[in-house]
């Protein structure tokens, strides 16, 4: 790939991937926002120890650096007027294209640089998710689930939430089964029976697919009782490097599908993206289920972002693995196949 | 992990026993290492908190049947450290990688000790605790935001009294200290008998010179007796090396008089004593204790410092100097 490196990007004190392995992941798409949440006022994010500006502008949304030009200032401090954002400092206006547009401490007739300009990233809107991707052109496509909405299902957006750990440890807990009947014992999670069964990883060429059943209690509130067994077979697909959706079906039909996709800010913290999508239960309110899940991701967040080292060890001999482990296995070494080195903190 | 010979092959106090659970593991750590800390009945292990399987904290899981399981996954440890069952595949044999790091262990003075190397010897003496003419009152933990050779060196001054512990140690009105000597011993350094004036040395609210005699024991621990007539006060004070910028000071005190006085009075004094001094180690710059001593300006009074500070020259202590 001869696109630049994105590490001019990266302020020097902020820097907490190698490059290398930034510029791995900067050629693949990352959601930075809900579409939802870019409104009447910009966003800042940080994708890759990259800070970013998310805003709305007439043109639609924009993704692009938390640059002013003019003087270096950080354009998520801004306000939209208009559908143009506006920096706070001396009230540059940008449109959603990135040009500038106005100088408000000039005349109105003198010509505006065009490079003064913002450095603007790819963006595209898919499962409700602003997706960008920071050295294009990508090199997989942002992942080909049924968009969402889907006619007569319920979709459900999680607030999106911060976890202090690396996104492939996010990402390989989302996948992991020998951890349900422990660690959410007391959500869906079955104690009595902890055994995984053999399982098949399928490699396909954008992630990992694989099936399982497993018996868990059927509840999706924290108000449904917790005695009902249900024999559910899950299909977890993996969209490399960090989406996964899972699809929860029960013997009655039952489908739930919930999907994460984290986001790595940096190589030790991620935002993590979550829709619960269901064919059922269409007109009840989505606080409760959106509530469960929110608890159910509480009882996993402690456990990795206690993890150590914090970064997924991708040479397989520096952990132990059983047979359970399949997917982790199969994940890490599609992982090292993208070209990371594991190494991922300078 | 923090590299130092002298701390890494010397006891460490981890945990103070009453305070183990008899579910819940303990966690903790010790020159940069995560340790977990169990009890199963009378024996306690430390262990690296680590599970090897996918990195989970130990600490994080439980006790039960006389192992400990991860969080994550339920990986069971047996009280040797390895693991023993794998719930996800009970009929596999768990492999022999499957084993986490295990720490000697002493339980002594009611505190467990560990030592993440070699243990050379054992941990300090503190004879009055299993004397009958002595009441022993543990206090503590406290955490300093500070090195342990600062810590150590505060317990082991004198001429701050009057300052840092006005009306409780000291008294502003007598401020100078007298002659005396520091001597090293085949184990570390002592001063014996150096009077000291005190508002109320022994809480009957009469203002007497009383007589310290302090010892440094290890480069982290010391102990002084403070005697008064036939009273005699004593206390240790053992520091933990947390990391690069935190310690944890684990104290004893034990006297042969005021039997009547509550535990709980005493323990306060010492609670209101330490929070005097806290905030003044906590500011010391540098952070190191500088063992050159051209670097700071001793006194007389401070004979009891230079032959701390000596004495970790010698034996060649790196963390935390200078």
């Amino acid at each position: 790939m001869n696109t630049p490196s994105i590490e001019g990007l990266v302020r020097p004190d902020e820097a907490t991937f190698a490059p290398a392995d930034r510029d791995v992941l900067a050629g693949y798409w990352h959601p930075v926002a809900f579409a939802s949440e870019v409104a009447d006022t910009p966003l800042s994010r940080r994708l890759l120890d990259v800070r970013l500006v998310v805003f709305r502008g007439a043109e639609g949304i924009c993704v692009a650096r938390d640059l002013c030009a003019h003087r270096g200032a950080s354009l998520s401090r801004g306000r939209m007027d208009a559908g143009a954002l506006v920096c706070a400092y001396h009230g540059f206006r940008y449109s959603g294209t990135g040009a500038c547009t106005a100088i408000p401490s000039q005349d109105p007739s003198v010509p505006i640089s065009s490079r003064l300009r913002l450095q603007v990233f790819p963006s595209v809107v898919a499962q409700g998710m602003v997706w960008t991707c920071l050295r294009p052109p990508a090199a997989a496509p942002v992942p080909a689930w049924p968009e969402m909405p889907q006619p007569g299902w319920k979709t459900m957006e999680m607030a999106a939430s911060v976890w202090r750990a690396s996104a492939a440890r996010q990402v390989e807990n989302f996948n992991d089964v020998a951890h349900l009947s422990f660690v959410h014992g007391a959500t869906f999670g079955n104690p009595a029976e902890p055994r995984i069964g053999d399982y098949t990883v399928t490699e396909h060429a954008s992630g990992l697919e694989f099936t399982l059943r497993y018996p868990q209690v059927d509840r999706d509130t924290l108000a449904q009782s917790s005695e009902v067994i249900s024999d559910m077979t899950y299909v977890y697909r993996l969209t490399l490097p960090f989406a996964t959706v899972l699809q929860i079906a029960a013997p009655d039909g039952r489908i739930l599908n919930v999907y994460d996709v984290a986001t790595p800010e940096t190589a030790r913290q991620s935002r993590i993206h979550m829709l619960l999508s269901r064919n059922y239960a269409t007109d009840d309110p989505a606080a409760p289920a959106i509530e469960f899940q929110a608890y159910v991701n509480n009882e996993d967040r402690p456990v990795v972002e206690d993890q150590y080292p914090e970064d997924l060890p991708l040479d397989l001999r520096d952990e132990v693995h059983t047979s359970a482990d399949r997917m982790s296995i199969a994940y890490r070494k599609r992982l090292t196949s993208l070209g990371l080195t594991g190494a991922w903190v300078a | 992990m923090i590299d130092d010979p002298i701390l890494l092959n010397d006891w460490h106090v981890v945990a103070r026993v009453p305070d183990l659970g008899i579910d819940a593991p303990h966690a903790t750590r010790l020159l940069g290492v995560d340790l977990v800390v169990w009890r199963e009945k009378e024996a306690v292990h430390v262990w690296d908190d680590l599970c090897i399987h996918r990195g989970a904290k130990l600490s994080g899981g439980r006790i039960k049947d006389g192992c400990l399981m991860c969080p994550y996954h339920g990986w069971t440890y047996n009280n040797q450290g390895e693991c023993a069952r794998i719930p996800a595949q009970p009929e596999q044999k768990p492999p022999p990688r499957a084993h986490t790091r295990v720490h000697p262990v002493r339980v002594l003075y009611d505190l467990v000790w560990t030592c993440l190397g070699e243990p050379s010897g054992d941990p300090p003496p503190f004879p009055e605790w299993s004397d009958p003419a002595y009441r022993s009152i543990p206090c503590g933990p406290y955490a300093f935001n500070a090195l342990g050779p600062r810590v150590i060196e505060n317990f082991l001054d004198v001429g701050h009294f009057p300052f840092v512990h006005a009306g409780y140690l000291g008294d502003p009105g007598h401020t100078e200290i007298e002659e005396y000597t520091a001597e090293e011993t085949p184990t570390g350094v002592i001063s014996r008998d150096i009077p000291i004036w005190q508002p109320d040395p022994d809480g009957t609210g009469r203002a007497a010179k009383v007589l310290y005699t302090y010892e440094a024991l290890r480069p982290l621990a010391a102990r002084f007796t403070k005697a008064q007539g036939a009273q005699r006060f004593s206390m240790i004070d053992i520091v933990t090396p947390v990391d690069m910028g935190r310690s944890v000071a684990w104290a004893i005190m034990a006297m042969n008089y005021s039997f009547d006085v509550p535990a709980e009075k005493i323990r306060t004094f010492q609670d209101e004593v330490t929070a005097q001094d806290l905030p003044i180690v906590e500011s010391q710059r540098p952070e190191m204790l500088p063992l050159d001593l051209q670097d700071e300006l001793h006194l007389r009074s401070d004979r009891t410092a230079i032959a701390y500070r000596k004495w970790l020259r010698k034996l060649g202590l790196k963390y935390g100097t200078s």
